[in-house]
Order: structure tokens, then sequence, then C-alpha cells
């Protein structure tokens, strides 16, 4: 134990600062860091369901089974289906959309106000009023496709128009975490660019490439990236909406997970999906680390 | 000058085009929420409902569980909030205005936590909370929660923080003020908005959270919202009533808030605290 007159002023401050930190420390490392740890050890043995306590360590056999299973890999294709479908068109929509919303018009701010909404929503909220909408009998998007084309689409009841449905729900409720931050970027933008391009001469495309797309780029490159993150785990949405039906075809790797775990009962294998999530997770931290070191500030 | 007038026209139809794709769901929810039972699932449907009723609305809340649910989250929504806050604040308060090894690292590790997908830490935490004895309890929520939001909260608190001039501090730090006098007098009423926006983050977070909800909570009277009206939709008919309704009830909170906190959401938006 130090003695309080060896220590200088800072590092008595410094301690003071650590002992700050720690309750939260203690409490990630708790309940994230060794749940994490705990999953790792999981993904190595084999437990039951009905006898959670009974551990047996069976090495590598979860891995390899995960890795020879059709599921797994179906999951893995249909997560990437709707990851990047879903985030191209978000990256799309949200771009147009912050482009329209930096222009100038009365009523722009209640605008912009109201296009946040499908991001605030729950997203349980969301999937019920999708689900509402695309109802077979009642929902109001058949009614129109009756009318025009005299059938209606069992949306969530056909493969194909099920991935669909989840790629449009996605898209509908999280294009405007890229509007937003792409408009915030837009607003920064010296409006002086533009009037020198205009003094050249140039038109509207010229404008939009030469010059606010380079803004942009590393915006929607971040933002990209993270909804992609975020789609390739995300479990409610899917869960709710189509809960990896038909037939699985829409059964994304949290799922798979989920469902090993608990419908068939084994913890193991469960955790190992969740571990192949977890790998795709670390290299794409990696990859965002690389790009953007994020601690420029304490620098 | 017809170019202009064009433009504006373009300008104002997307605009329209953009609010409606944004608002039919949940106006048509809304509309279609207020009818009574035999009009909701009538084809071709009504756009006005005949005669608005709450019919559902006094269904949901009689023959459902909704309000049990409804009382569940926020109570573990306020209490995680309020623990969230109050472990990360001197948290927030030590990353910025001290300095000592491995403080970069940590800081560095926290944006990791924005991309743990929830089921990595919900399967390993259910069998964790299940040997604790903790599994089917709120408080197992609550712990899971606080944890969950720390990283962020500290990510977000950190930099409105880092916005407080540390000139304040010392001119008080000259005049007598302690380390923990400097935080409460000077930063925290510096640094509200930034307290609220993190705050609201959390309970928005919880009030939505579902994964970890199915995983951990079994027994109905402690269910949240989310895994509560989950199950109006069972593998028989649909309850549309009580789903229509449900989901109108669930979004007022959030709307409420988003319209009297606008400034600091979009503000603490872009500091960077979204998890979804």
């Amino acid at each position: 134990m130090f003695r309080r007159k060896n220590l200088s002023l800072e590092a008595r401050n410094n301690r003071l600062g650590i002992y700050l930190l720690s309750p939260s420390i203690i409490f990630i490392g708790l309940f994230v860091l060794f749940p994490i740890a705990y999953n790792i050890f999981l993904s190595f043995h084999f437990s039951s369901m009905f006898n959670p306590k009974n551990l047996s360590f069976v090495g590598l056999e979860n891995y390899i089974r995960v890795l020879t299973s059709e599921a797994f890999w179906s999951a893995l294709k249909n997560a990437s289906v709707y990851t990047f479908s879903s985030v191209i068109l978000q990256l799309i929509l949200g771009l147009i959309i912050a482009l329209l919303l930096n222009k100038e018009f009365y009523g722009r701010n209640i605008v912009r106000g109201t296009v946040l909404f499908p991001y605030l929503i729950p997203t349980i909220c969301a999937v019920f009023m999708a689900r509402w909408m695309f109802e077979p009998n009642y929902g109001i998007i058949n009614v129109f496709f009756r009318s025009a084309l005299g059938y209606s689409i069992n949306w969530l009841g056909n493969p194909h128009t099920a991935m669909l449905s989840l790629i449009l729900v996605n898209t509908w409720k999280f294009f405007p975490f890229v509007e937003i931050a792409l408009l915030a970027r837009l607003q920064n933008i010296p409006s002086t660019l533009y009037e020198a391009a205009d003094v050249d001469g140039a038109n509207f495309f010229q404008k939009f490439i030469y010059i606010t797309l380079p803004e942009l780029i590393p915006i929607i490159f971040l933002t990209g990236l993270l909804r992609t993150i975020w789609t390739f785990n995300d479990f409610q949405l899917v869960h709710v909406l189509t809960r990896g039906g038909p037939v699985r075809s829409t059964e994304t790797l949290p799922l798979l997970a989920y469902r090993s775990a608990f419908s068939n009962g084994n913890i193991g294998m469960g955790s190992t999906v969740a571990m192949f999530m977890a790998i795709f997770l670390f290299i794409t931290f990696i990859f965002y680390y690389k790009i953007f070191d994020p601690l420029k500030e304490n620098k | 000058m017809k170019h202009k007038h064009l433009e504006k026209l373009i300008t104002y139809f997307a605009a329209l085009l953009i609010v409606l794709f944004v608002i039919t769901p949940l106006i048509w929810t809304l509309l279609s929420s207020l009818k009574p039972s035999n009009e909701i699932l009538k084809y071709p449907p009504t756009f006005i409902p005949k005669k608005i009723v709450f019919d559902q609305y006094i269904n949901l809340i009689k023959s459902t569980n909704f309000l049990q649910y409804f009382f569940n989250s926020l109570i573990v929504g306020i209490i995680s909030t309020f623990l969230t806050l109050l472990i990360a604040t001197p948290a927030a308060y030590s990353l910025t205005r001290f300095n000592y090894r491995g403080r970069n690292v940590i800081t560095g590790l926290l944006l990791f936590s924005y991309m743990v997908p929830l089921l990595l830490l919900g399967l390993p935490l259910s069998v964790i909370m299940s040997n604790l004895n903790l599994i089917n309890t709120r408080l197992s929520l609550v712990l899971a929660y606080v944890a969950f939001s720390l990283p962020f909260s500290m990510w977000m608190l950190r930099a409105f923080f880092f916005s407080v001039p540390k000139s304040l501090e010392e001119a008080a730090m000259v005049d007598g003020a302690s380390h923990l006098q400097a935080l409460t007098k000077i930063i925290l009423p510096l640094a509200k908005p930034g307290l609220i926006s993190s705050g609201i983050f959390v309970f928005i977070l919880v009030w939505n959270e579902y994964t970890l909800a199915l995983l951990f909570i079994s027994s109905e009277s402690l269910k949240t919202l989310p895994i509560g009206i989950a199950a109006f939709m069972g593998m028989t008919a649909y309850q549309w009533g009580n789903i229509l309704s449900s989901i109108v009830l669930m979004n007022i909170p959030v709307i409420i808030i988003f319209m009297f906190v606008q400034k600091a959401l979009v503000r603490g938006f872009l500091l960077g605290a979204n998890k979804e």
C-alpha cells in the first residue's frame, strides 16, 4: 500500500480517476465480457437444455457440425442477402432524402422531423404495422394488388416475397439513420464550393459528382458499415416478422443460433453459431478501427 | 425561370411522397384501431372509420395483460436508465479529466460494444442468470440492460463532457472545490443536455428491447411490452384488435419524448449513441 506522502498529486488524482471508472468496468466485465468468454467456453461443450448443468467437453465437434450443416450455410446466405440488400436500399434512400431535405422549402423542418419517425418507433411496432399491411386478406397493400392484378400476394407465406418483406421493413425502419447522418454532413459543406462551381459553369450532375459525393463518401461508408453490422446481427425484426419462415427461407444466423439453443435444446451448438457471428463482427471491427481511428480526440 | 418553378414543384412533390411513405403505416394503423371489431376485418376496407370507437383499446386493457407489460417495461426502463447514468457519469468524468494507463485502450473498447450482437450476449447470459437463479426476474433484465447501455452512455457522456471547458473546473478547484464538487456543481449542470440525451437513449433501448427479454422472461406477469404483445400474434387467428391498439399505445411515449426533446436527441444521435 502506498503511503500518501510518496505519491505525487497527479498520481493521487489519477487514482481517483480509476476509482470513478471501476464500477462501470466491473459491471461491463461481469455482464458483457464474461458472458462472451463463457460463450466461447460453451461452444466447446455439449449442453442440453433439459439438463443444463451437465456439460461435456466435445472439443471442435460443434464447430465441425456447424460448418458441415446445410442450415448454417443457408442461414449465412439469408443473412447476407438480407443485410446487403437492406443496407444498399437504405443508403440510396437515405441519400436521396438527405439531398432533398437539404434544399430550401416551406415546411422543411416539419418534414425533417417526420422523417425520423420510423427510426424512433419500437421495432416490434414497425413489424406489426408491416404485418397488418401485408396481410393476405385484409392488408391494405393487397387491396391495391387485388384491384390492380386480381389476386393478392401472400407476402409472408412465400419464400421469395418473405425475404423481400424483411428487406422492405428493415429499409423503412432504418433509412432515417443514414439520412440524418448524411444531412448533417451536407449542411456542413460550404456553399462557396458550389458557388465557385457555378461560376465555372457546372451543371447539377457535375456539382453532385465532384463536390457533394466526395464529401459524403466517408459518412456513407461509416453508416453503411454500422448498418451492415447491426442488420447482420439483427434478431428481433426477423423473428417477429417471419420467425425464419416460411420453412427457414428467411432464417438468418441469429435465428439459427436461437433455434439451435432452444428448439433443438443444444446450447453448445447455439453458442457455436454465435461464435461465427462474433468472428464476422471482429473482422468488421478491425476494419472500422483501422479506417477511422476514433480516438483522435484523445491525442 | 421555368426551370426554377419545375424544380420547386418536384421538390414539394417529393417531400410529400416521403412524408406519405413514412406516415402512412402509422396513420393507417391508428385509423384501423379506432374501428369496431367487425369493421376492421372488412373487405374492401373502409379508410376512414364509419364511427370512431375505442373498443379495441378497452378490450386490450380489459382482456389482456397489456397494462402489466406496460408497467414492467416502465419499471425496468426507469431503473435501468437511472442506474446506467449513475455509473456512467463518474466513469465518463474519469475518462475525460484524468490520465492513467489504459485509458485509451478502454475508450477504444467502448466502441467495440456498439457492435456486439445481443444474441452473443444473450445465450450465455441466460445460462449464467439461470445458474444464479436470477432467470425470469426483472432484475436480470436490469442488470443486463445496464451493462449493455454503459459503454455507449459512457461514450456519449464523454463527448458531452469534453465540450465543457476544463478551465471552469480548474477555476473552481483553485477556489477549493474537490473533484467531486467540480463534477456535480460545474460539469453536470452544463452537460445536462448530454445527461438527458443519454438517459433517453437508454430508456428507448430498454423500451424496445426484445431479444434479451425473450431469453430471460417466461412468466406472463413479468413480461415487458415487446415480448408481451408479440404473443398476440399467436399460431391461430391473430387478435388484430389487440395488436393494432397495442401498437398505437406503445408508440405514444416514444412520440411524446421525441416531440419534447428533438434538439437534444439529434445532437446526441450525431455524437454516436445508436444501437439497433
